[in-house]
This record gives structure tokens, C-alpha cells and sequence, in this order.
């Protein structure tokens, strides 16, 4: 099935950040000494509405690309910040992005790893429709308590939107998605105040065992079923979380392949943060093979090996 | 010295107790003084789940990734919990 699919593009992304930086070291000495570890000297937070956030950065990029007003178009939102339960963001957003009415829209609940996930369906997506815009967003911020150093000192609000365009030299090579819901209870927000006060809690411990346990041996394996080896990756794109898991991260995927990072610019921006760290990359990501890896909430863990081969 | 007496209660192991103690403080990047076997973390600030990552890194760098063999570091809130851990596993 997958060989009948089309060939596409990453053709644009745009973004909306936070418009209040903060300095995390201003803080507190503890955040302080959190910046060395965590590789983030400064977050962004948002006083809008994520809804917000996405209507700006999707409009930024529908004005760029003024065909996408004229139908032929999926939208999905991925996000894990709704503040209204429905109707769906994405069909809030085909409006006031000034789409067309005939756009399949629809929302995925996930955090950082619905970016991989996105851009898996939009690649399927590609046979019925021309264009998939994927868009991002979450503001962590507002969920979490800011004298807690594991999550304020890491998490930023941001929106993405990637077009992702039927025409171009790219495909899904191969895939792999993981779902551990044991995990569940190391990263959540509840609105129940029973649990950790109705703020975001995280322990950073588990997480990075899961990471550790999972990623780059889900990388090899999705390499692998992709009829390729890890000689033929040239670029490594992973879900920006900290300085920690990104160095260990590295170090297991080695010196040969091309790994950028962009944690001290953003933070960790939950879904955003591999289309922002692509943003400047787009040529290098349609013409390459590459492999893209979120992980985080669930547990859950996605990726997949993109090639223009 | 209290330390002291509690270095001597578990130095038959076959762990570098000072060495984890150091490794552990100065993933804290607190004083070594401040951390002894009967530290657990709550009695520490910087013991947070940011703290945690830090000693977990100490130990993978100085056990050969044993977090990842051993997940039950990852939820181990004590010095105790962590020397019975490596003594198990080491």
C-alpha cells in the first residue's frame, strides 16, 4: 500500500511563540543551576488562548500560501491544551484561517510525539487531498506551577503549522508507533485538583528511563523496516525536550549523521518543537533521508524515516 | 561522627558508598556534607524530579547505563533505595 502513496513535501512552516520571555535563571539560584542541565535559558509563555496561538500561526501561513484558500485541503490539529472541549479546533480554525468548507478537519490529542503523528497521517492523507496543513500547539505554561522547577524550567507555548504538500520527492519509508499507558501517571494534567493540585506534574526520572528505553532502539527498528541502515540516515530530528535526553540521544545515534538541536532557543515546545526545529531546514529535509522521533506523554513514542530516495 | 557511623553500616557492600554520596551531591550540585545514606529526597530541594535526572545521569555515566537496565532507579527516593539498587545490580 505504501508504495502507492504520493510523493510530497514539507513546503512551509510557520509558528507563533510565546510573546512574554522569561529568563529562567532570574528566578531562583535552583532554576539557576537548572539551565546547565536543561540547556534552556529562557522560555516563552503566552497570555492567549492556544486557540489563539494556532489561528496565528495557521494564518500566517495560509496568507503565505494564498492556494490553500481554495479547497483541496486537510486540516489537523494536534494539541493537548484545549481549553474548550469542543467543537474541534480544527474546524474552529478552517474558518477563521479562511479556508475552504470543503477541508477535512479534525483534532489529535497528543502531545509530543503528535507531530510525527501528524505528518504519518497527512502522508496518507496525500491520496485523497493536495494539501495537509498539521498544526501544533500547546501552552504548557498555563498548566504548570512556575516554583516548579522539573516543568517551568523546560516547557514554552508555541503554535506550528507545517504544509505538507503533494508534490515533492519525499515518503514514508517506514513507521513505528509506541503506546505505553502504564506511563500515564509520569506526565499529566488533570483539571481535578486531587491530582498534584490540578497542575502539570512530570517525573522527569521515568520519563528519561522511558526515553532511553525506547527511542533510538524504535529509531533503528523503523530504519530497519524501511529496508535501509543507520549509514543511510543523514539527519536525525528529535523532539526537543532537554539538554540531558538530546546529549544521550546523540551520543547513541553517533558523529556520522546530522542532529541538530535548537533547545536553548525555544525550550521544549511539547508538539512545536521538531516543525520549529525543521523550520530552516526544509531543503535539507525534502531532499535527504531522515528520521523523525517524538516521544514523551502517554508514555508514547513516534517515528518515522522520511526519504527522497 | 554520623556520617561516619552510617559509612560504617553499609561499607560490606561491594559499592563505593563516598564515591555515590559525592556522585550524588554533586549532581545536586549541593555540599557533599549535606548528603548522607539517610538522605531521602524530601529533605532536599534540589532532590526535585530535575535533581533526580541529574543523579540518574551520574549513575549511567558511572555504572554503565544502569538506569536503563534498572528502571526502578528512576522512582527511587532515597540514598538507601539507591545503594540497595547498585548493590543488586552491580
Amino acid at each position: 500500500m505504501a508504495a502507492n502513496l504520493p510523493r510530497f513535501s514539507i513546503s512551509d512552516i510557520s509558528y507563533e511563540i510565546g510573546e512574554e520571555q522569561i529568563e529562567v535563571g532570574n528566578h531562583s539560584p535552583e532554576f539557576e543551576k537548572a539551565v546547565s542541565k536543561t540547556g534552556i535559558p529562557k522560555v516563552f509563555r503566552t497570555a492567549r488562548d492556544s486557540y489563539e496561538l494556532s489561528v496565528a500561526a495557521v494564518s500566517q501561513l495560509v496568507d503565505r500560501n494564498p492556494n490553500l484558500r481554495d479547497g483541496n485541503v486537510a486540516l489537523v490539529h494536534v494539541s493537548q491544551s484545549n481549553s474548550e472541549y469542543l467543537p474541534a479546533y480544527s474546524c474552529r480554525l478552517q474558518s477563521d484561517a479562511g479556508l475552504a468548507e470543503e477541508t477535512l478537519a479534525f483534532d489529535i490529542g497528543q502531545g509530543c510525539s503528535g507531530f510525527v503523528q501528524g505528518l504519518y497521517i497527512a502522508s496518507r492523507l496525500l491520496v485523497d487531498v493536495e494539501n495537509v496543513i498539521v498544526v501544533c500547539c500547546d501552552t504548557y505554561r498555563a498548566k504548570l506551577d512556575v516554583n516548579d522547577r522539573s516543568t517551568s524550567t523546560i516547557f514554552s507555548d508555541a503554535a506550528t503549522a507545517t504544509l505538507i504538500s503533494g508534490n515533492g520527492e519525499l515518503r514514508v519509508a517506514s513507521s513505528t508507533h509506541l503506546a505505553d499507558g502504564s506511563g500515564a501517571k509520569y506526565l499529566y494534567h488533570s483539571r481535578h485538583e486531587s491530582k498534584n493540585g490540578g497542575r502539570l506534574y512530570m517525573a522527569g526520572g521515568d520519563v528519561l528511563v522511558f526515553t532511553k528505553r525506547v527511542v533510538y532502539r524504535q529509531a533503528e527498528e523503523t530504519v530497519r523496516r524501511s529496508g535501509m541502515t543507520m549509514d543511510d540516515v543523514e539527519n536525525v530530528y528529535v523532539h526537543q525536550a532537554s539538554k540531558l535526553v538530546l546529549d544521550e540521544l546523540e551520543r547513541r545515534f553517533g558523529n556520522e549523521v546530522n542532529f541538530p538541536r535548537n533547545i536553548a532557543e525555544f525550550g521544549n515546545t511539547v508538539s512545536s518543537s521538531i516543525p520549529l526545529l525543521i523550520r530552516n531546514r526544509l531543503s535539507e529535509v525534502n531532499n535527504s533521508t531522515s528520521v523523525l522521533c517524538g516521544f514523551g506523554v502517554g508514555l508514547s513514542s513516534s517515528c518515522v524515516v522520511l526519504s527522497s530516495r | 561522627m554520623k556520617w561516619l557511623t552510617q559509612f560504617e553500616e553499609v561499607q560490606m557492600s561491594t559499592v563505593d558508598l563516598k564515591f555515590v554520596l559525592r556522585g550524588i551531591a554533586e549532581a545536586l550540585e549541593i555540599d557533599e556534607d549535606a548528603v548522607t545514606v539517610d538522605s531521602v529526597s524530601g529533605d532536599l530541594e534540589e532532590w526535585d524530579s530535575l535533581g533526580h535526572i541529574s543523579i540518574m545521569s551520574f549513575l549511567d555515566k558511572s555504572f554503565g547505563e544502569i538506569t536503563e537496565r534498572v528502571p526502578d532507579f528512576a522512582s527511587a527516593t532515597s540514598v538507601r533505595e539507591i545503594i540497595s539498587l547498585l548493590e543488586q545490580n552491580t
